[in-house]
């Protein structure tokens, strides 16, 4: 933290006054919060991701959206009976479901946003 | 992995190994495994630096001290700025997640050690759990509530199915790509090393020129070597932030 500049009031032997005091407890705690803010933002886990985890990021969502809807499909299928029908409608949501993941990630990725911090479901309303 | 054979097969190193048998329950046959045995070391060693690092309290913190205060202050401000004071709560868990998936993935690029991370068994428990916490914890905070995270809103009401359906699915493949994720990130790397690897003692074996030849994949192992260190790390940083990420939604389901 720096220093307090030289005040006036305690320079003529007499104690500050209370305006004084005051002006300077404000400044104080202004340079608190100051600092403060400065070291949330150095504290914030900033890793350096790099694209290496972006391409990782979009692989594996898409393969685990298209996978979970054919597997979704596949097991109805399986309960009902109904053989090809399910799995062809579940493939398709799926992918339409990995899409929608892998959009949010792109998304966030553009806005800076580190990896992980972004992806909360259903967000992508607000700003279309 | 094996000096006696010529050719180096790059899948070996996935191989569970029994140690010592404990017994068969229903049927099934239990053994302690080099899988398992990993995983006591990484939690062993866990716990040391956290036992040894926490014991001097010394107010200028020596080495391991240090280290333990940084790991420990690194995930916290991790769960306190994604889910804020309520999911201080959670730290705990997110802690030892987070710790055992660094060491264990550290553990594995140490010549011939077991890495537990690159079995889809395990990544894949432990995303299950995750998820299944999520929908607890989802549930108990917020009641019939958490059912709108998949009802976005904005939506025209004739494609509301459509959408909620995907959302679901979206949801569901959560778990599933979290650990595809780290599994495929272990899995791959470990398998490129011991390729490279592997090139070396086949040029070596060819003379003169081979061995000229073998400086290639050697530069290459070291710098994967350095890579899969990155990895490494990043990868458990991921899980562990999109962990986070997940129990956000299920604090807080209309966002």
């Amino acid at each position: 933290m720096a220093r307090e500049p030289k005040l006036p009031g305690s320079a003529d032997g007499g104690g500050p006054d209370d305006g004084e005091l005051a002006r300077r407890l404000e400044r104080l705690s202004q340079k608190l919060d100051d600092e403060k803010r400065e070291q949330a933002v150095k504290d914030a886990p900033a890793v350096d991701t790099g694209n290496a985890a972006l391409v990782f990021r979009f692989a594996s969502e898409f393969v685990a959206g298209v996978l979970v809807g054919g597997l979704i499909g596949w097991g109805i299928d399986w309960a009902l009976g109904t053989k090809p029908i399910a799995m062809i409608v579940f493939l398709l949501l799926g992918f339409a479901a990995a899409l929608t993941n892998m959009v949010r990630v792109a998304k966030a990725a553009q806005a800076g946003v580190p990896v992980g911090q972004d992806m909360p479901a259903g967000d992508e309303d607000e700003d279309a | 992995m094996a000096a006696a054979e010529d050719r180096v097969d790059p899948i070996h190193q996935f191989h569970i190994n029994d140690l010592f048998d404990l017994g068969t329950f229903g049927g099934m046959k239990f053994a302690f495994t080099n899988s398992a045995l990993f995983m006591f070391v990484a939690v062993g060693l866990v716990f040391a630096l956290l036992y040894f690092g926490s014991s001097s309290r010394s107010m200028v913190p020596g080495r391991l001290q240090s280290v333990a205060e940084e790991l420990y202050s690194f995930i916290r401000n991790l769960v306190h700025q994604t889910l804020g004071e309520e999911g201080m709560a959670f730290f705990p868990f997110i802690f030892s997640l987070f710790a055992f998936v660094l060491f264990t993935n550290f553990l594995g690029l140490i010549p011939y050690f077991f890495t537990v991370t690159s079995q889809l068994v395990i990544t894949g428990a432990l995303a299950v759990f995750i998820i299944l916490m999520v929908v607890v914890v989802g549930f108990a905070k917020n009641g019939v509530g958490f059912l709108s995270l998949f009802v976005p809103h904005g939506v025209p009401g004739a494609l509301l199915p459509f959408i909620s359906l995907i959302e679901i699915i979206s949801f569901l493949a959560r778990p599933v790509s979290l650990s595809l994720r780290l599994f495929g990130n272990m899995l791959a790397g470990h398998i490129v090393l011991k390729v490279f690897a592997g090139f070396i003692v086949g040029l070596a074996g060819l003379g003169i020129g081979g061995w000229i030849g073998a400086i290639g994949p050697l530069l290459m192992t070291v710098a994967i070597t350095a890579l899969e260190f990155l990895v490494a790390a990043l990868q458990a940083f991921v899980f562990a932030v999109l962990t986070c990420v997940y129990l956000k939604d299920a604090l807080h389901p209309h966002h």
